[in-house]
C-alpha cells in the first residue's frame, strides 16, 4: 500500500518524523544499518530526492551516520540516541497536556485518568 | 551544472490561425528528476509531449534533449507514452514486447516480462481481449522498460484502479536511472504528488506557477492539489 500522506506539511518533513519515531522507538536499532534511499523511496512511493533530504536532516540531528561506500547507520552513539529520545517525549507529553487544556480538563482529572489507566505501569 | 535533459526555449504551435496552444512556451528540466505538467484540459500539456517526441512540429521555438537539437538521434534517447493506446490489437503482449525489442535498442525484456508477472498479465493474451485499464497498463510497461534518458508519460494513471496506480507508481520511481528524467502530466495531482520533484501548472499554453513541489508543500502549508483548485477555480 501507498503511504497516506497529510495535506498539509512537506511530504519530506512527514518522512523525517516517521523515520525519527521509528529510531526512538528502536523500530531500527542502535548501530544497525539504515534501509537504503532506494528501498525506502519504494517503501513510502516517493521520489528518492525527498528521501535523500529525508535523511539528511535526520544526519544533521545526529541521529544516522552515512559512512561513505558503506551507507547510513543509526548513530551508536547512546547519549545522543537518550537526549533526542527525551526531547521526543517532552514535546509529546507537552502536546497531550496541551490538547488537555483545550477540552477544559482541569490537573485533576487528568490525574484521575492516569491513576485509572491500565496502559501505563 | 550539466547540461539539462530538456530545454525547450520560446515555443509556439497553433492548430488553427491566432488560436495559440502554446504560446512562448519556455521549458527546462535537469537529469534524475520527476516533473508533474499540471493543468486543466486543453491547455497545452499533450500537444507540448508530442513537440518533444517529434509526432507534431513546432510553429517556432527551441527543444533540445541532452544539449543536442530535436532530431531523429533524440529520438532514441525519449521514451514516450502517449494518451491513447495506438497498438495494433491483433497483436499479442508477447509480439509487442518482440516488436519493441527490435526497434528500440535499450529495451530490456527481462524488466518487461517481471513487471507482466508482477501485475499477472498474461503475455499470450491478444490485446483485444484486454480490458482498458490493463492495456494501459501493458503500454506504460513497455515504455518503463527502455534505458531511456527522457520519459514521456501522458495521463499514465488516469485509467486504472488505484491498485494498480500504487504499482505504476512505484514502477515510475524504481525504474528510471539516476540521470534520467520523467514529465508526467495528469489530473490526478494528490496521486502523484508524493512522487515527482518539480511541478508546473500550465495556463494557456504558458507556465504560470512551477517551483519545487515539497519547498511549495513547506512555504504554503497547502499540498499542490489545493494550489491546483485555488488557481484554476
Amino acid at each position: 500500500m501507498i503511504w497516506k500522506f497529510e495535506t498539509v506539511g512537506s511530504i519530506s518533513g512527514q518522512i523525517v518524523s516517521t523515520l525519527r519515531n521509528k529510531i526512538l522507538c528502536g523500530e531500527y536499532k542502535i548501530g544497525e544499518q539504515f534501509p537504503t534511499v532506494r528501498s525506502l523511496a519504494s517503501d513510502f512511493a516517493v521520489n528518492p530526492n525527498i528521501i535523500q533530504k529525508s535523511l539528511s536532516v535526520l544526519e544533521q540531528e545526529g541521529l544516522l551516520i552515512c559512512k561513505t561506500t558503506v551507507g547510513r547507520f543509526v548513530t551508536d552513539d547512546k547519549t545522543i540516541l537518550e537526549k533526542a529520545r527525551e526531547e521526543y517525549k517532552k514535546s509529546f507529553i507537552e502536546a497531550v497536556l496541551n490538547k488537555s487544556a483545550q477540552l477544559g480538563i482541569d490537573k485533576n482529572t487528568l490525574i484521575k485518568y492516569i491513576n485509572e489507566s491500565e496502559v501505563l505501569k | 551544472m550539466s547540461v539539462p535533459v530538456i530545454e525547450c526555449k520560446n515555443l509556439c504551435k497553433s492548430y488553427k490561425k491566432n488560436f495559440p496552444v502554446l504560446d512562448s512556451f519556455d521549458f527546462s528540466l535537469e537529469g534524475g528528476k520527476i516533473m508533474g505538467l499540471l493543468g486543466p484540459n486543453g491547455c497545452g500539456k499533450s500537444t507540448f509531449l508530442k513537440l518533444i517526441s517529434g509526432l507534431l512540429i513546432a510553429d517556432s521555438g527551441t527543444i533540445e534533449i541532452c544539449g543536442i537539437n530535436r532530431s531523429e538521434e533524440t529520438n532514441k534517447l525519449i521514451s514516450y507514452l502517449p494518451e491513447r493506446p495506438y497498438f495494433n490489437s491483433k497483436m499479442t503482449v508477447e509480439e509487442m514486447i518482440r516488436f519493441f525489442k527490435t526497434f528500440y535498442d535499450d529495451f530490456d525484456e527481462l524488466t518487461a516480462y517481471k513487471m507482466l508477472s508482477d501485475m499477472s498479465i498474461d503475455s499470450k493474451a491478444q490485446l483485444k481481449t484486454l480490458s482498458k485499464g490493463t492495456k494501459e497498463k501493458v503500454q506504460l510497461i513497455l515504455v518503463m522498460s527502455r534505458r531511456a534518458k527522457l520519459f514521456l508519460l501522458d495521463e499514465p494513471i488516469g485509467g486504472v484502479d488505484p491498485a494498480a496506480r500504487d504499482y505504476i507508481l512505484r514502477t515510475i520511481i524504481g525504474n528510471y536511472s539516476e540521470d534520467a528524467s520523467v514529465i508526467i502530466t495528469t489530473h490526478l495531482i494528490a496521486d502523484i504528488e508524493p512522487i515527482i520533484d518539480n511541478f508546473a501548472f500550465m495556463k494557456n499554453g504558458k507556465i504560470f506557477m512551477s517551483g519545487v513541489a515539497d519547498e511549495v508543500r513547506e512555504n504554503t502549508g497547502k499540498s499542490l492539489d489545493v494550489l491546483f483548485r485555488e488557481v484554476f477555480k
